[in-house]
C-alpha cells in the first residue's frame, strides 16, 4: 500500500508547520516543514551592544520568552567572564520555572487535551476543568511576571551579572507566595487528568539529551553539563559545537543534527535522565508511568514537570529571603565569545554570542525544535511503517498528534534561519 | 451573533499566548459575545489556510513573505473590520527591521521572502491594537467596542505621560537613553517603573516631535546614535524615516 499524506497546516501548534509523508523506493520519507516566516533575529542582533541581546532574543518567542532571555544572558556572561552567586542563579531559575508553567499549560490544556480526544475547539470540551485549572495556574505565573516586570510576556528582568533592576529576595518570595500558596493540590489534579489520557504507544530507540541535574530537578545550572542516553556527559561548549545545522529546501528553519545524527531533547529526555531528582509529589506521579523513548509520553513528562514546578514555587519563598542584588555594570570587552545553555520548556536551548569591537559580531540560536526536527521525521516514517494498516485518513490524524506531542515551536525554530552560516 | 476570527502571520505568538492563557477562565464569556469561526490555539476546526468570512478579523504578526501577503489579502477580502493585533502587525516590528538587514542568504524553495511590512502597508486596517504583547483585557475591551459598532480611539499620548502620572523619576534626566517621549502609551510604563528605559515596544506615538526629542537628547548628553539604534527594533517604518533624516548609521 502506498500512502501520500500532506498535512499542509498542522493545527494547535505554536506557529506554522506542515508534514508531508510519501514513499520513495518502497520506504516512507517524512518532511517536517516549518512554514513560519523568519524575522531574522540574528541579523537584528548584529552590531548591537551585548546588553541589548536579552530584550531582543526574548522576542524570538512569546511562549518561551524567558528561556531565551536567560540563555542570552548566560552566553554574554560566559563571553565576558562573569560568574553569578548561587542565590542569584536560584532566583533566576524560579523565574524560568514561571515560564515553564506558561508554556507547558498552554500546550497541555489548550493544544493537547482537546485534540487527543479529536476535539478541535476549546468551546466543545466536555470536561472544562482541565482548561480552567490550567488557565488559573498559567495566570498565577503571569501575575508574578506582571508584579516583577509589568507584563506577562517578554519581561525584561535579566541582565549580565544578575538582573536588570534591584531585586529583593523578600519581595520575590512574597509575590511567589501570594500566587502559589496552596496551588499544589490543583496542579496534581490537573496532572492526573493528563496522565489518564489515552495516548498512542510508539517506542523507538534513539539518543536523548538533557542537562544533567545535580541536587534537584532544575532547568538551569551555573555550569551545566549535558548528558545523553548514549552515556556521554559534556560541557555546554562541547554540546554547542557538536551541533550542525542542515539546510532543508522544504523548511524555513534549518534542522540541527548532533554529530551528524539525530538527538531528541525536551521534557521526556529530562525526565528519563533526571527523574530521581523530582520533588516528592512529582516523583510519586512519575512512578505511575513506564518511561521509554516514546514521543507521545512527552505530554505526560510535561504534566509531571507542572507538579514539580508548582511544588518548587510553593516552597521557594524561604530559600530566597536572603537575596539582595543590584544590577552591575558589566565590563566592556572588545573581543570574546561564549555559549549559554538552559533547558527551555521544549528542551536544550543554546545561545552563542561572539563579540568584536565591543559589539555583537555573530549570534546563533539553536532551539530544541530545530534539534527535534529529525526525530519528528524519523518517528513519522517508522510510525507509518508500523501503522500502515490504518489507511491514510486515520494515519493522518495520528501523525498530526505525533507532531503536536513534541510541542514544536516554529517561531523559535526560524531564529536559526538561513542567514546564519556556520 | 457577529462572527470573529483570530489569525497569525509571522510573529512570536506572544500576543496570542497572552490572550489565550487568560481565556481558559473566560471561555463562556467569549462564547456569549461572539461566534468564533477560527481562533489560533483555541478553535482550529479548519486549517488556517482556509480563510472563512467573518465580521471581525484580528491578525497578529507582520507580513514577511509572499505567503503572508496572500493570506492577509484573503483575510481582508473576507472580513468587514480588520484589526492589527500587536506591535508587529501595526508597525512591522522586529520583522520589519530584521528582514531589511538579511541579505545574501540561501532561500529555501518553500518561501519567497519580502521586506517585512506592517499590515497597513498591504491592506486597509480598521484599527491597530498595539502592544508587545497585547493584554487579555485590552483584547476583550477592543472586541466589546467593535461588537457595538464602535471603532476605538487610538491612544494619543506617550509613555512619558504615564511616567509623569505615576511619579516615576525621568530616566532621561539621568542620561539614560529612553524612548518614552516617542512611544505610544497605554502600557502603564512598566519598564521605567522598574528602572529600565522604555525601548519602544508599542511602536511610535501617533504624533511625535522627533526634532525636539533630538534636541533634548543633545542637551542631556545622550548619544543620538544609541537612540537611533534602539528605535529600529520596534518602530518599523517610522524609525526608517527618522534614521534617513538623521543619517544612516550602518
Amino acid at each position: 500500500m502506498v500512502i501520500y499524506i500532506d498535512i499542509d497546516s498542522i493545527r494547535f501548534i505554536e506557529g506554522h508547520a506542515r508534514l508531508k509523508l510519501y514513499f520513495k523506493d518502497g520506504r516512507p520519507v517524512a518532511e517536517f516543514c516549518i512554514t513560519e516566516g523568519s524575522r531574522f533575529i540574528p541579523k537584528v542582533l548584529e552590531k548591537r551592544f551585548p546588553e541589548e541581546a536579552p530584550v531582543i532574543t526574548s522576542r524570538i518567542c512569546g511562549v518561551c520568552h524567558t528561556a531565551h532571555a536567560l540563555a542570552s544572558v548566560k552566553a554574554i556572561e560566559s563571553a565576558i567572564g562573569i560568574k553569578v552567586d548561587s542565590l542569584v542563579e536560584k532566583a533566576r531559575t524560579y523565574i524560568l520555572l514561571l515560564n515553564y508553567l506558561q508554556s507547558h499549560l498552554l500546550h497541555l490544556a489548550y493544544m493537547t487535551f482537546p485534540t487527543i480526544t479529536n476535539v478541535y475547539s476549546i468551546f466543545r470540551i466536555k470536561d472544562k476543568s482541565v482548561l480552567e485549572i490550567g488557565s488559573r495556574l498559567a495566570i498565577s505565573a503571569s501575575k508574578v511576571f506582571e508584579k516583577l516586570g509589568g507584563r506577562a510576556v517578554h519581561v525584561p528582568l535579566f541582565a549580565a551579572g544578575g538582573f536588570s533592576y534591584p531585586i529583593s529576595g523578600r519581595r520575590l518570595a512574597k509575590v511567589l507566595k501570594e500566587n502559589f500558596e496552596r496551588k499544589l493540590k490543583e496542579s496534581v489534579l490537573f496532572t492526573e487528568k493528563i496522565l489518564n489520557l489515552g495516548v498512542p504507544e510508539f517506542e523507538r530507540h534513539r539518543a536523548l539529551g538533557a542537562i544533567k541535574m545535580h541536587r534537584e530537578y532544575t532547568p538551569c545550572e551555573a555550569d551545566p553539563k549535558i548528558a545523553t542516553t548514549l552515556g556521554e556527559i559534556m560541557s555546554k561548549e562541547e554540546y554547542y559545537f557538536r551541533l550542525k545545522p542542515v539546510f532543508r529546501e522544504y523548511s524555513t528553519s534549518q534542522h540541527v543534527l548532533f554529530d551528524g545524527e539525530e538527538l531528541t531533547v525536551g521534557a521526556l529526555s529530562r525526565i528519563i535522565i533526571n527523574k530521581r531528582l523530582l520533588s516528592l509529589e512529582a516523583k510519586e506521579l512519575a512512578e505511575r508511568i513506564e518511561w521509554k523513548p516514546d514521543p507521545f509520553l512527552i505530554v505526560k513528562a510535561q504534566a509531571i514537570e507542572v507538579v514539580d514546578t508548582v511544588a518548587k514555587l510553593e516552597y521557594a519563598p524561604e530559600e530566597l529571603r536572603d537575596l539582595e542584588i543590584e544590577p552591575i555594570e558589566p565590563p566592556r570587552v572588545e573581543e570574546a565569545r561564549g555559549v549559554g545553555v538552559v533547558e527551555a520548556p521544549r528542551g536544550l536551548l543554546a545561545h552563542y554570542c561572539e563579540i568584536r569591537n565591543y559589539r555583537i559580531y555573530k549570534y546563533v540560536i539553536i532551539v530544541p525544535t530545530a534539534v527535534n526536527s529529525r526525530s519528528i521525521e524519523r518517528d513519522s516514517e517508522i510510525l507509518t511503517l508500523r501503522s500502515i494498516h490504518l489507511g491514510s485518513e486515520k494515519l493522518k490524524i495520528v501523525l498530526e498528534d505525533l507532531v503536536r506531542a513534541y510541542d514544536p515551536c516554529t517561531s523559535c525554530a526560524v531564529s536559526l534561519d538561513h542567514t546564519v552560516k556556520t | 451573533m457577529l462572527k470573529v476570527a483570530v489569525y497569525s502571520l509571522t510573529s512570536c505568538q506572544g500576543c496570542l499566548m497572552n490572550i489565550v492563557m487568560a481565556l481558559g477562565s473566560a471561555v463562556e464569556r467569549l462564547a456569549k459575545l461572539v461566534d468564533v469561526e477560527y481562533f489560533k490555539l483555541v478553535k482550529e476546526i479548519y486549517s488556517d489556510e482556509e480563510i472563512v468570512p467573518v465580521n471581525i478579523a484580528f491578525i497578529e504578526g507582520a507580513a514577511v513573505c509572499e505567503k503572508d501577503v496572500k493570506k492577509l489579502k484573503a483575510i481582508r477580502d473576507n472580513c468587514r473590520i480588520l484589526v492589527a493585533l500587536g506591535t508587529c502587525a501595526s508597525t512591522g516590528g522586529v520583522g520589519y527591521y530584521g528582514s531589511r538587514r538579511a541579505k545574501d542568504f540561501k532561500e529555501p524553495k518553500i518561501v519567497r521572502y519580502i521586506e517585512g511590512e506592517p499590515l497597513s502597508s498591504i491592506v486597509y486596517v480598521d484599527y491597530e491594537l498595539r502592544g508587545c504583547p497585547v493584554t487579555f483585557s485590552e483584547f476583550m475591551e477592543t472586541l466589546s467596542k467593535l461588537i457595538k459598532g464602535i471603532i476605538p480611539r487610538p491612544i494619543d499620548y506617550h509613555v512619558c505621560m504615564e511616567c509623569k502620572e505615576k511619579g516615576i523619576p525621568c530616566l532621561l534626566d539621568r542620561g539614560i537613553p529612553c524612548l518614552g517621549p516617542i512611544t505610544m502609551g497605554g502600557c502603564g510604563a512598566p519598564c521605567p517603573s522598574i528602572g529600565i528605559p522604555c525601548y519602544g515596544c508599542r511602536g511610535p506615538a501617533l504624533e511625535t516631535d522627533f526634532d525636539n526629542y533630538v534636541n533634548m537628547l543633545r542637551e542631556k548628553g545622550i548619544s543620538l546614535q544609541r537612540i537611533i539604534e534602539s528605535i529600529e527594533v520596534f518602530m518599523g517604518r517610522k524609525a526608517r524615516e527618522w534614521r534617513e533624516k538623521y543619517g544612516n548609521i550602518y
